[in-house]
């Protein structure tokens, strides 16, 4: 590890330490039902940890995630390409696709328990729905920008339209479909979260709401913690990808 | 071999326009035979060529190889373009096969065909390499490894070594020249420089500024094989200057 690292390493941990520190001292002057201690909401999670709650909710949560966002990165990529290339798909379907992007998608919220109950299915078809537009959009457009002396090279070869797709487009698009993966990644956290705790209550966000109906304030401060602390290891997982699909890049850091 | 008969071909412009491109083009080359198409800059050679390809439809005119109209489904062709074209995220390996995958050939033949291009091209220890990770000679010899491996009869190349430092340029065109030799290949060549075209061609088609007419049909009788170091000699000054004037006149 270089120094460089290193130094990296202690000027990130530096605003926590502090951040914690301030939280200790003010939750000495607070009652703890409004701010409790660091020390207090790592006791709640403790406590949620021995009796299993809390490794069951995490598991429930991640599952929904990961399939609900996967399926929609898959779809999303497909569709994306679709739209993107054949220029009377993007015409007909790109203003709606826009609309659906830049509309709050829990307003969907009551016709998706409507139509699928309160269930794991409901929680997988809200995800889905709230983080494929990002997907969609980001490679619908990554295929427009692809250089077109490579689809003139592709001509060249004699391609059909789907040998196209497959060799031209779809690696074309990367770059762009990374930027969605992200911004979908984000939009499947809170959906995931949102459903857990607004459908049935389930997963890491069941218990927060379950905790806060009570005014468990040490669980409901723990609790927050893991849900950030999940999105960061989500993300880490999106690098990793990155770093796969990317890595016929120049200079990727 | 290749009959190109009255091609004429105009682009619409941005003020809505036509902008005339080619007109009545009429020429034919023979088998085995190497073949350039020498104009002044942004004349139409690189619009002619994409024609002869059938990458772009004349406006009028035909294009005939070996007696049939052209298509992009005949493998017997290989088009080289000006900036070669190499696909950034596969490797010089996928790069070489991309044709051959199009074609939908199996995986041992593809295998066998791209391990004896990568031999005979002196690719070897690259396979693995994405393009960025390549001097511009080495991506030029990509490019023409992905134009052989199909085994062609034909190359139509567009300003190929255009991008090159003098050196390595020097370095392909003795490369290309044994390389057309070895393979017995029919070649159509687009250039800007008068030095190449001189160095590599049976015959030198001269076009006029746009819209391109055929100025002149030119026979380079330079004995063979040819070396670059025929570029220092009498006879191919006296060619540069005929050349020249046919150029500028």
């Amino acid at each position: 590890m270089l120094w460089r690292d290193v130094r990296g390493i202690i000027l990130r941990t530096v605003p926590l330490v502090i951040f914690l520190m301030g939280w200790q001292v003010a939750s000495y002057f607070t009652r703890p039902i409004i701010l409790p201690s660091p020390t207090a909401a790592i006791g709640g999670l403790a406590q949620l940890a021995i009796r299993d709650e809390l490794q069951f909710a995490i598991l429930t949560t991640l599952t929904a995630l990961s399939l609900g966002f996967a399926t929609a990165a898959i779809m999303g990529t497909f569709i994306g390409m679709l739209i993107g290339w054949f220029k009377k798909a993007h015409t007909a379907l790109s203003p709606y696709v826009y609309a659906l992007g830049s509309s709050p998608s829990f307003v969907f919220i009551p016709i998706i328990i409507l139509w699928f109950g309160i269930g794991f299915e409901a929680r997988l078809v809200y995800v889905i729905f709230a983080s494929i537009i990002p997907v969609i959009i980001n490679v619908m457009h990554g295929v427009r920008y692809i250089e077109s002396e490579l689809i003139e090279l592709a001509k060249s070869l004699g391609a059909s339209q789907l040998q196209m797709l497959r060799h031209i487009v779809l690696g074309g698009a990367t770059t762009f479909l990374i930027a969605g993966l992200r911004l979908g990644l984000v939009r499947a956290f809170t959906a995931t979260i949102l459903s857990e705790m607004f459908f049935r209550l389930e997963g890491v966000g069941g218990l927060l709401s379950k905790y806060s109906s009570v005014f468990r304030t040490p669980e409901i401060f723990g609790l927050i913690v893991v849900i950030i602390s999940l999105s960061q290891v989500a993300l880490g997982v999106i690098k990793l990808v990155e770093r796969r699909l990317l890595k016929w890049k120049p200079q990727i850091t | 071999m290749i009959d190109i008969i009255d091609v004429t071909k105009s682009f619409l412009s941005v003020d809505n326009s036509r902008l005339q491109v080619l007109l009545q083009v009429n020429f034919h080359v023979n088998r085995g035979e190497f073949f350039t198409i020498l104009g002044p800059n942004g004349c139409g050679k690189t619009t002619l060529l994409k024609i002869i390809h059938g990458l772009l439809a004349p406006d009028s005119g035909s294009v005939l190889i070996q007696g049939r109209p052209v298509s992009l489904r005949d493998k017997t062709r290989s088009f080289m373009f000006q900036s070669l074209n190499l696909v950034p995220w596969k490797t010089v390996w996928d790069n070489i096969a991309l044709p051959l995958v199009l074609m939908g050939q199996n995986k041992s033949e593809i295998k066998e065909k791209i391990n004896k291009i990568i031999e005979f091209m002196g690719l070897n220890g690259f396979e693995k390499h994405y393009p960025h990770q390549l001097s511009g000679g080495m991506q030029q010899k990509v490019a023409i490894a992905r134009a052989l491996v199909t085994d062609p009869q034909i190359l139509l190349m567009d300003e190929p070594l255009s991008a090159l430092d003098a050196y390595t340029r020097e370095v392909l065109q003795d490369e290309i020249l044994q390389i057309i030799e070895k393979r017995g290949l029919t070649v159509l060549y687009v250039t800007h420089s008068v030095d190449e075209a001189l160095l590599l061609s049976d015959r030198i088609c001269i076009l006029t500024p746009r819209p391109a007419r055929i100025k002149d049909i030119v026979a380079i009788d330079l004995p063979k094989p040819r070396r670059v170091s025929l570029k220092n000699t009498q006879e191919f000054s006296r060619l540069r200057k005929i050349i020249w004037d046919k150029l500028f006149s």
